[in-house]
């Protein structure tokens, strides 16, 4: 049977990094710890399965999203589902989700099957239940101006991370946008509702005024602001993107709930980290020259994730948005 | 007499205590209690050093006080004595006194409130109180902070020493403790030459006021095993720069100099585009 994450076009990145950065949304949220030593909480769901070869997560502007192959049978649906969420039941519980079926979508009277499931055994809503269109999605019509090559930048190594072969593009989330989500499911519409996240405008983003110093962290499921510099040894952890309105020297992980990091970018006016983290992957910053008394400033610069690596490139506002908007 | 104005409203003459703390160790602490003390005890305020770092006491070494010692804070804050039993007087001036620490004890026999009681015995007593806080931020750091009004931040102008720091500034501002920063050895000659952060890159990742420079000094070291505090040695550079410190603890408004100008040969040969 075909694995049927090889598409090309997928937005999944192996899970191949030394490290699992990916954090457990029960972590708790939005909170600066400037007391003790709060190792970062990494999602470890046990032996984090490799890759169970039937369902795979991923989040999209509207939460989360259960890719199922609807080929199996459907005891094996029911126990590869069951094992999936097992094993990320604290991260998972409470939650809502969407289905989105490939290859095949099973019987109604098996989607009913799984969805009595999934609510109780892991309290978990289905928001929707859809079958993912296989078409190659059209590339983007390009900029007029396009931004620079993407070449990591010099500054940065990758490490770990499988040579993957992917085409350059990532999926940006959007794309989920295009088709409707609707099968018949009563489920509630999330596009209504005022407030919600979407992806050009986040209302639940955070605003830090003040630098972050050594030992100190932040923590949130979406975007975050900060008005001061991010110390060595100081952590931000975002849900959403991380804009920077100083200096970054310590540690940045945006698209932190989501394993293909969701699109998002870490932005400083200076951009100095020890490491950078989008998703699952994972780039650590030039060591330098240590001595150095002159900022090593190319100016405002922003952090993304294109194939397995991380590029850095001088800031331009659309490469921001014309992603959020495709 | 200073004069602080307390949380209710009223004037009190109380002394002000404040912790000389780093993170790092090795990096000047308890040089510059030492140093510090004898500088304001120079200009008339009496002083009162405090040895926090129990069980590693070192304190006691530098000002060569150590075959005096007969009570310690561990004492005092148990009651086993009275306060003014445990204070030694210091060899060079009548206005600087010693609290020494126990060294056969370690950091966990006392704990926030008992350092408390300690230094609500000596307020009234004394214009400053500086304590010597251990490195680390631990219990005996905890134990440091308590009652302090404000904070001195050592940090050499390394990397390990600025990220050290920085987390002990953060975690005094949670505290509501003020820092201010010392600069201690820095060598202007490799800041010149790009092997060392200079003044304004130290200044940069930690935002925090500084109040003195000390150049790196020989003589730290020599008065360090004579007992004797560098501020008495007026030809030491360092011994000069706690005296200006002094007065800017004091509330003097004195510039830190240009240290960087160096030698007049320096400053000429600079001018002329040569390397030395």
């Amino acid at each position: 049977m075909d694995n049927p994450f090889n598409e090309s076009d997928d937005g999944f990145l192996e899970a191949e990094t030394a490290a699992n950065p990916l954090r457990t949304s029960s972590s708790p949220l939005a909170s600066t710890s400037s007391t003790g030593v709060n190792a970062p909480t990494e999602l470890q769901t046990g032996e984090r399965d490799e890759r169970n070869s039937v369902v795979a997560a991923r989040g999209t502007a509207e939460g989360l999203v259960l890719r199922i192959d609807g080929r199996v049978s459907t005891t094996d649906l029911n126990a590869s589902v069951r094992e999936f969420l097992e094993s990320r039941r604290s991260f998972l519980s409470g939650h809502d989700v969407a289905f989105e079926w490939v290859g095949r979508k099973p019987e109604d009277e098996a989607i009913q099957e799984l969805i009595n499931l999934v609510s109780s055994e892991f309290s978990i809503t289905v928001r929707s239940s859809r079958l993912r269109t296989t078409a190659p999605k059209a590339a983007p019509s390009t900029p007029p101006s396009t931004p620079p090559p993407h070449q990591p930048a010099p500054n940065l190594s990758v490490v770990g991370g499988a040579a993957r072969a992917t085409a350059s593009r990532y999926e940006a989330p959007t794309s989920e946008r295009a088709v409707s989500l609707f099968d018949g499911m009563e489920g509630f519409d999330t596009r209504s509702a005022g407030g919600v996240s979407t992806p050009w405008d986040d209302p639940d983003a955070r605003v830090i005024y003040g630098t972050l110093r050594s030992g100190q962290k932040i923590e949130t499921e979406h975007a975050v602001v900060i008005f001061g510099d991010v110390n060595s040894g100081a952590e931000v952890i975002a849900g959403g993107d991380i804009v920077i309105l100083g200096t970054l020297r310590g540690i940045a992980h945006a698209g932190a709930y989501d394993e293909s990091g969701g699109g998002r970018v870490i932005f400083a006016l200076n951009l100095q980290p020890t490491q950078l983290r989008i998703g699952l992957v994972i780039s650590r910053g030039a060591g330098g020259d240590r001595s150095d008394s002159s900022p090593r400033s190319n100016g405002p610069e922003i952090a993304r994730v294109d194939g397995n690596s991380i590029v850095v490139e001088p800031y331009q506002s659309r490469t921001v948005w014309v992603r959020r908007r495709e | 007499m200073n004069t602080r104005s307390n949380g209710t409203g009223g004037k009190k003459d109380l002394g002000e205590v404040i912790v000389i703390t780093s993170g790092k160790g090795g990096v000047g602490k308890t040089t510059t209690t030492a140093s510090l003390g004898a500088a304001l005890a120079l200009r008339g305020q009496r002083t009162l050093v405090v040895d926090a770092d129990i069980g590693l006491r070192n304190l006691d070494v530098i000002l060569g006080l150590e075959n005096r010692i007969v009570f310690n804070l561990v004492d005092v804050a148990k009651k086993i004595c009275k306060p003014s039993q445990a204070i030694i007087k210091s060899k060079k001036s009548n206005n600087l006194f010693l609290l020494p620490a126990s060294q056969t004890d370690d950091k966990d026999v006392i704990d926030e409130a008992e350092v408390r009681y300690v230094l609500d015995q000596f307020r009234r007593e004394f214009h400053y109180i500086l304590v010597d806080s251990p490195a680390g931020i631990e219990q005996g750091f905890r134990n440091a902070c308590a009652g302090a009004d404000s904070a001195i931040v050592v940090t050499t102008p390394e990397v390990s020493a600025i990220r050290d720091a920085d987390r002990v500034v953060g975690l005094l501002s949670s505290k509501g403790i003020e820092a201010r920063l010392i600069i201690n050895r820095i060598d202007f000659d490799m800041v010149r030459r790009g092997d060392m952060l200079s003044v304004r890159d130290v200044q940069d990742i930690l935002g925090v006021e500084i109040l003195g420079v000390i150049e790196r000094d020989e003589q730290i070291i020599v008065a360090a095993n004579c007992g004797e505090p560098v501020t008495y040695n007026p030809k030491s550079k360092a011994g000069q720069a706690f005296t200006r410190i002094a007065g800017r603890v004091c509330g003097e408004s004195i510039p830190i100099p240009d240290l960087s100008g160096g030698s007049l040969w320096g400053r000429i040969t600079r001018k002329l585009g040569v390397s030395t």
